[in-house]
């Protein structure tokens, strides 16, 4: 549960937001929320964050133009991770509103009715602290772009690259299953932000066959608009790109149509790695329930609830949910505290050198493991009743294939 | 609450027959029969070789708050949206599928809804270009229970070059500012044909009609038929 407030630096009400079956937050509570941060900052201070026994309250100034806070009732929270919400939900408000309207206000009314147009966003935000049923990816929580792959993908490359240069733009992706299973060399210089937006506004628009929407890169150009345009090729894979004023939307389409016919069965094939995420040859071992994989060079993460697809796993009774629910929570409880990603300056511990390179967690039904190998950090969920020595060495195989192995590129 | 609409070529019942219901099977997810699949664009159900199909465009136009996003996700199946009024941003295709026999031919109707926010719209010219540009059709949305929509749909008749337009109305179970005479007299005044939303997509008994009467309604507009009933 949880509420977001966003105000003006001059103390007036720009939009509040609330997570779970909560009343509205009373009016001289958000004067409060605002009043205590604001008699803070004149007295030379930053307050950024406190906590009662259950709730954290977050604060951050964002643009010297306006100030977000949350107030969240979740114990598996850290402030590290509600900033990171508080971050993302203002990367929202560039994105479709652009730096210069939020900047430069002149009619205060008018953006209140313009930041409406956050609010699906802002609150699929919010959700991800207590994600949906069918949210299978990560990307709200690790900032990464949740990948699939696939044998095809070079394949996909080739045909990426064509199309993209023959409509005119570098910025192209091909998504399977809401997934990246091929990009053009440029989609991934974009900031890691901006792939997140993009990634959580296509996954609010999954039933369109086409979209095309303006919105702002809020790293790369805050100020002067992109089209995002989208459209479907099947009905689990779509192709995705950032355009100038031309090709129109039609035009697009017939584009799309005339490169992509000829690899529907390829799609097909590809689309068949699902839910595993990795090409089907490649067998892990049967114990290992769930992972994550995070590769920080590439900011990019290969995940799956359900890694064996045709032969089922050890321990069945987890559903895919609820694994998903405890790598969630294994992830929020010690990145940043316990575990540092590998190459990060920012350490949420206090002391860097009493940061691990490895955490174990043993419950009743259910056993965590988490490892920090060169660039990668990967998480695996295992049934319990396994020695901590045998994780490692089954964490260590695992690492080893879905990173090294020819066929598992990503 | 009728529509004022005859059928002029389509056989109504089609869809009922085994080789209709063949088709109209794939419309539906094959692990739940009451959610509509959302077909890419390099796919369509599986259809007889030679069976033909029919691409309609229909732009979507409306009052600002009319409900247009909510008219084309309950068209296209997904009843749910976002609870209270979001203006809709940019431009958003949905493709739907409707099977139908016309002049004992099968034909395959793929029915292409392009809608805008109209802020938006406001904001960067090229949207309302790219969703009126080549359209077959312009659906204008009227709901119910804000009389301003049809004053909406009055202005813009004017302003309007398409020839083939029509209404698409959203029905209210409270405090109606249009009533069905009022509207019945206003179409035709205006020789426009209305048609009202079904009210359950999910059951096919309500979805049939329309689409039925859509797709009707634009393809003998194409092939130079004026209804009669106008």
């Amino acid at each position: 549960m949880a509420y977001l407030t966003c105000q003006s630096l001059s103390g007036l009400p720009l939009f509040i937001r609330r997570k779970g079956d909560i009343p509205p937050l009373p009016f001289p509570l958000v004067a409060s929320l605002n009043g205590v941060y604001t008699y803070t900052k004149t007295q030379g201070a930053e307050l950024e964050n406190t906590c009662s026994e259950n709730t954290f309250v977050v604060w951050k100034e964002y643009h010297d133009t306006y100030m977000l806070c949350i107030v969240a009732t979740d114990t598996s929270l850290t402030t590290v991770h509600l900033k990171h919400i508080l971050d993302l939900v203002s990367h929202t408000m560039v994105f479709y509103l652009g730096l210069e309207e939020l900047v430069n206000v002149k009619n205060i009314e008018r953006l209140k009715k313009d930041l409406k147009v956050c609010y699906p966003l802002i609150d699929t935000i919010l959700d991800g602290l207590n994600p949906k049923e069918d949210l299978e990816e990560f990307c709200d929580l690790t900032d990464y772009t949740d990948v699939l792959s696939c044998p095809e993908r070079s394949t996909f490359e080739g045909i990426l690259n064509c199309f993209a240069e023959s409509v005119g733009t570098v910025f192209g992706c091909l998504r399977v299953r809401s997934k990246v299973a091929a990009a053009t060399p440029n989609w991934w210089t974009l900031d890691s932000v901006e792939l997140l937006q993009i990634q959580l506004l296509l996954s609010n628009e999954r039933y369109d066959t086409g979209i095309d929407i303006p919105i702002y890169l809020p790293v790369r150009s805050p100020k002067i608009p992109f089209r995002l345009v989208q459209w479907k090729l099947t009905q689990n894979s779509d192709v995705c790109l950032l355009c100038g004023p031309t090709p129109s939307l039609a035009d697009l389409e017939k584009e799309v149509k005339r490169f992509w016919r000829s690899a529907f069965a390829l799609l097909k094939s590809a689309e068949s790695c699902y839910p595993a995420n990795i090409p089907s040859d490649i067998t892990l071992d049967k114990n290992v329930l769930s992972y994550l994989v995070m590769n920080t060079e590439k900011r990019r993460s290969l995940s799956s609830l359900s890694p064996h697809t045709t032969s089922g796993d050890v321990h069945s009774h987890l559903t895919s949910v609820r694994k998903r629910d405890i790598l969630r929570t294994f992830y929020k409880t010690i990145v940043g505290t316990m575990i540092d990603l590998p190459g990060s300056t920012q350490t949420g511990s206090e002391d860097s050198s009493q940061v691990s390179k490895e955490v174990f967690m043993n419950f009743e039904y259910y056993s965590l493991h988490a490892l920090v190998s060169d660039v990668y950090l990967i998480l695996v969920l295992y049934p319990s009743g396994l020695h901590n020595h045998y994780l490692r060495s089954i964490t260590r195989t695992t690492l080893k294939i879905l990173t090294h192995e020819k066929n598992c590129k990503w | 609450m009728e529509n004022n609409t005859a059928l002029k070529y389509l056989n109504p019942d089609w869809y009922k027959t085994p080789e209709g219901e063949l088709i109209v099977q794939q419309l539906y997810c094959p692990n739940n029969n009451k959610v509509l699949k959302h077909f890419g664009i390099l796919e369509h159900p599986s259809i007889a070789p030679g069976t033909r199909e029919v691409v309609l465009k229909i732009g979507v136009l409306g009052k600002a708050g009319s409900g247009k996003t909510k008219t084309i996700s309950v068209l296209s199946g997904k009843p749910t949206v976002f609870p209270g009024y979001i203006e809709t941003i940019g431009i958003h295709v949905k493709n739907v599928y409707w099977p139908a026999q016309i002049q004992a031919k099968t034909c395959l109707f793929k029915l292409q809804f392009w809608e805008s926010g109209e802020s938006c719209s406001k904001r960067y010219n090229y949207i309302s270009t790219a969703c009126l540009e080549k359209s077959d059709a312009v659906a204008i949305v009227v709901n119910r229970a804000d009389r301003t929509s049809l004053d909406y749909a009055d202005s813009k008749l004017d302003s309007l070059i398409h020839s083939v337009v029509m209404l698409f109305v959203m029905d209210t179970d409270h405090d109606v500012q249009i009533h069905d005479q009022e509207l019945s007299q206003y179409a035709k005044r205006k020789r426009l044909p209305f048609f009202y939303l079904p009210p359950h997509t999910l059951d096919l008994k309500y979805l049939a009609p329309f689409y039925n009467s859509l797709c009707d309604f634009v393809f003998s507009n194409q092939h130079k038929v004026i209804p009669d009933s106008l």
